[in-house]
């Protein structure tokens, strides 16, 4: 297989705490399972720093993720609905990268999924923002997507990848 | 050094609606295994020149990634039977497009830190019907995929219920 | 070198950097872009901007620290420095809010969210 040659330059990179990503999938032809969800999070004032839904043919699946010091009443909550009890996937222990700027270039989505993917790390979720291109991954592998990310990269010299917290 | 800002406001602030219509959204499945050889193959379209609005990747338990595309690119069929050959698209989900399909965006100050903003977004479409393809919440921007004439009907609900300084 | 004035954009939220950055180019401004303090200090010292907007929270150095830092260097002190903070009303709960009694010395200061009319208005102003 070939491989990226060409070197990109970005802005920077942006590692998140410790969360737990939590993924909900049904067959059907409405979206509520999904907005009832979302529902008793918002209602418990829970946050979600991360946030994917889709609904095409049929096939709903969202995706969030949350510290994992509310793990234990989500679970509890999902417990009690009988609407989702069972429908969600919990994993656990998984970090977020974002890159920046991406300026709308797929040569960074192509880097991300080639860097990750040739090295066997997790892909977990992915959106984009204005500015970034953010992805989820397992958080003890999160340097190992930075150093991985970083051979086709090009960070500004004094750049160290920051998280909530750095100092 | 805590870096959060926690705050609750009774109405959302955001910096505006933003919104593109007469979009692509392209939809590719692959094996997890495959996914360097999609990272290959997305990097040839940037070398063509397409750009996106929004991307999104979705992980399935049954080891399978999808991946969301929305562009402005005008797919035929000749270029999306070069993506399937390329990134040996799942037999079962071959690429799909839909198209036309609208985005609205909006943009607010640590919507990251915050509970309830996408929800906020998620309950207003729901109560007028509006129907959601797609929505990605990441860094500080709510991105919502409508269909055809989607963000035009929604824009008006969504601002009674954020507010624009 | 283009004689249009440069405007240094700080923020540790790569969105509103660039969001800001697009409405300052469409004013005809240049714009170089940092993300934490201390990347904030490093494009200062390479491309004395005539203005900085400069948010608070942010890792590695804050933006009042930076501020400070600024005013108190008598080779860059005659950059303007506006201070882009969520630190008011709004905020219950940030380290930062005992830091609200602390003189600093910006110039101005724009609450967020950001009107980005009043923002352009701000910085004309501050530039004139």
């Amino acid at each position: 297989m070939p491989a990226i040659k060409e070197k990109i330059k970005i802005g920077g990179i942006k590692l998140s705490s410790e969360l737990v990503q939590l993924n909900l999938m049904y067959q059907g032809t409405s979206s509520f399972p999904a907005s009832y969800f979302f529902q008793i999070l918002t209602k418990n004032q829970i946050n979600m720093p991360f946030v994917s839904t889709s609904f095409l043919g049929g096939r709903l699946q969202s995706s969030c993720c949350i510290l994992p010091e509310n793990l234990g009443r989500v679970k509890e909550l999902v417990q009690s609905e009988d609407k989702l009890k069972g429908e969600i996937e919990f994993i656990h222990s998984v970090g977020m990268v974002s890159l920046f700027p991406h300026q709308y270039r797929l040569k960074v989505l192509g880097i991300v999924l080639y860097a990750l993917g040739s090295t066997r790390l997790p892909l977990y979720g992915m959106s984009s923002s204005i500015s970034a291109l953010t992805f989820i991954t397992a958080y003890s592998k999160l340097d190992a997507a930075v150093v991985s990310l970083a051979e086709y990269m090009n960070l500004p010299l004094n750049h160290s990848p920051f998280t909530p917290g750095t100092p | 050094m805590e870096i959060a800002a926690v705050y609750w406001e009774s109405k959302i602030k955001i910096y505006g609606f933003n919104h593109a219509v007469n979009l692509s959204l392209l939809k590719m499945t692959v094996e997890t295994e495959q996914m360097a050889k999609m990272g290959l193959c997305i990097s040839k379209l940037d070398d063509l020149g397409i750009g996106f609005h929004l991307v999104m990747a979705q992980h399935s338990n049954n080891h399978k990634l999808h991946l969301y595309l929305l562009s402005s690119h005008p797919w035929d069929e000749k270029g999306l039977k070069n993506i399937n050959k390329e990134i040996r698209a799942d037999a079962e989900s071959p690429v799909q497009v839909v198209s036309p399909v609208e985005l609205i965006y909006f943009q607010g100050p640590h919507f990251g830190d915050r509970y309830g903003i996408a929800y906020s977004a998620f309950r207003i479409l729901e109560n007028k019907n509006i129907t959601l393809l797609l929505a990605g919440c990441s860094g500080s921007v709510i991105y919502l995929v409508l269909p055809e004439g989607g963000a035009k009907n929604a824009e008006p609900f969504l601002a009674e219920a954020f507010e624009v300084p | 070198m283009s004689d249009k004035q440069l405007i240094l954009v700080v923020d540790d939220d790569p969105d509103l950097v660039e969001s800001l950055s697009m409405k300052l180019e469409s004013e005809d401004f240049r714009v170089a872009k940092a993300y934490d303090g201390v990347e904030a200090w490093d494009k200062i010292k390479e491309e004395k901007p005539a203005l900085i907007l400069l948010d608070v929270m942010m890792p590695r150095k804050n933006g009042y620290e930076v501020c400070n830092e600024v005013k108190e260097d008598p080779q860059y002190q005659d950059i303007i420095v506006v201070l882009l903070t969520a630190v008011g009303d709004a905020v219950t709960s940030t380290s930062y809010t005992h830091m609200d009694g602390k003189k600093n010395l910006a110039d101005d200061f724009i609450p967020k969210p950001i009107d980005l009319d009043d923002l352009m208005e701000i910085v004309k102003d501050n530039l004139e």
